[in-house]
């Protein structure tokens, strides 16, 4: 894993995310693809058990600290530290190396984050208004369609365009 | 120097994040969090800055052409100062609204048919430092001393006291449970009369003959008398006693129906008689 990539990687990403993503806001809500989620899956299904939880975990702070919820620390930290390595863990029983399972994928986790976020962040702040249809559907969906597209750019930066074979490292018995 | 790789388990890491996050969460203080987020939009200003100015210049090609930039955005100010009027005005609209809803109800309750009413918003709320509320409405709009004013606060209204001071543009008024306030009232059935005198401790006292029955929670109503043209509801009973004075009669504290210190708006009965007050 290049982590010196990785770190631009999602630090561009919460940058482009914050600024110029706004161009392919859509609707009367802007709503806007979510690169942080879309990272997330395309980490989640690239890398192996280890860094799977580590980058899931990375990428929830950082998008804490770029598009919080509530102006709070943790909900998103949370959400795509758990469903990250989750999903990593859903590998053995489904693929998701093909673009339309990748969208799928990426929709499924954007509903499923949001909603835990929005979760935590109403019991930390004793809940709030929300725009519950962007969070939960609209901006998981627009990820999913656009996500496959930006997985390439990405997995040409990290140097990971071969297939992964092997989910969980080697053991030590049977390396022996 | 060789440096040693740290090996952590999976489960370890996951553990650490998880525990980050609740930390993050439920543990740091919301502006630590704050200053945090504050930290990363300062260190990343100039991207973030360069993005917006990129997302503006997108959102400004859409403009017509016929226009120059400058007028765009003067034409993108006005277009936000009529939609914050359109909205204070809609607000107004809905309090007005609401008011002559209020009032409507409030007229065609029996007996006030014929009544004039006048509403006032409340100026200064009653509290402990200034103990009479003053009102919006004064002797330019009708209002004058000894008036009953009511609060709406349920559909029929219910008396909270009396005008004691007035101007040409606010009141003030005499709650029924301050001092020197003095109403012509009944206990439970309107044949039980009393006058309640105001204590200045949010209650209110009647003394009536011991013979009547008087249980907590019993209405007390400001009878029919100059100034109100119909009983209405002032209080509630909270306590009866023997009277420490007089052991013949029952020393009953009352209380008002509404919470005064909250209310927003009242109405005066501008046009009946004056009733008398201390």
């Amino acid at each position: 894993m290049h982590w010196i990539r990785f770190a631009v990687l999602v630090l561009l990403a919460s940058v482009l995310q914050a600024g110029p993503m706004g161009v392919l806001g859509v609707g009367h809500s802007n709503v806007k693809p979510d690169l942080l989620l879309i990272l997330l899956v395309f980490f989640a299904s690239r890398c192996n058990s280890t860094d799977t939880v580590i980058t899931s975990f990375a990428i929830g702070f950082v998008a804490d600290l770029a598009a919080p919820i509530h102006d709070l620390m943790g909900p998103r930290t949370l959400s795509f530290g758990l469903f990250g390595t989750l999903l990593f863990d859903l590998q053995s029983v489904i693929s998701i190396r093909r673009p339309i399972y990748q969208g799928a994928a990426i929709f499924a986790m954007g509903f499923l984050t949001a909603a835990v976020s929005c979760l935590l962040a109403a019991a930390r702040t004793g809940g709030s208004e929300m725009n519950l249809y962007m969070h939960l559907l609209w901006q998981p969906l627009y990820s999913g369609i656009l996500g496959p597209l930006f997985a390439l750019p990405a997995a040409w930066w990290m140097h990971m365009n071969r297939r992964r074979r092997r989910p969980y490292p080697r053991s030590s018995r049977s390396r022996r | 120097m060789k440096c040693k790789k740290v090996n952590l388990s999976r489960g370890v890491l996951f553990a650490w994040g998880i525990s980050l996050g609740l930390t993050f969460l439920f543990v740091v203080p919301q502006k630590a969090s704050s200053r945090l987020q504050l930290a990363y939009a300062s260190v990343f200003r100039w991207p973030l800055a360069w993005g917006r100015s990129i997302t503006l210049a997108t959102d400004r090609s859409v403009r017509s052409s016929n226009i120059n930039s400058e007028e765009y955005r003067d034409l993108l100010a006005s277009d936000r100062d009529l939609k914050t009027k359109v909205a204070n005005l809609r607000a107004q609209l809905q309090d007005v609204q609401q008011r002559y809803e209020q009032l409507a109800r409030l007229q065609q309750t029996s007996g006030w048919e014929n009544t004039a009413f006048r509403q006032a918003g409340i100026l200064t709320a009653a509290n402990s430092t200034q103990s009479q509320p003053v009102i919006d409405q004064g002797t330019e709009a009708g209002v004058a001393e000894g008036q009953f004013v009511l609060s709406l606060s349920n559909e029929s209204g219910s008396v909270i006291g009396t005008v004691s001071a007035v101007n040409a543009r606010s009141a003030k008024i005499r709650v029924i449970t301050d001092r020197g306030s003095l109403i012509q009232a009944s206990v439970g059935s309107l044949g039980v009369k009393g006058i309640l005198e105001g204590q200045g401790n949010q209650t209110a006292r009647i003394t009536i003959s011991r013979e009547h029955r008087v249980s907590v929670g019993d209405p007390v109503y400001a009878l029919k008398q100059p100034g109100l043209d119909v009983p209405v509801i002032a209080g509630r009973v909270t306590s009866c006693d023997v009277d420490r004075e007089n052991p013949w009669f029952a020393d009953v504290r009352v209380q008002p129906v509404c919470e005064v210190a909250t209310l927003r708006d009242v109405v005066v009965v501008v046009s009946a008689p004056q009733p008398q007050s201390r």
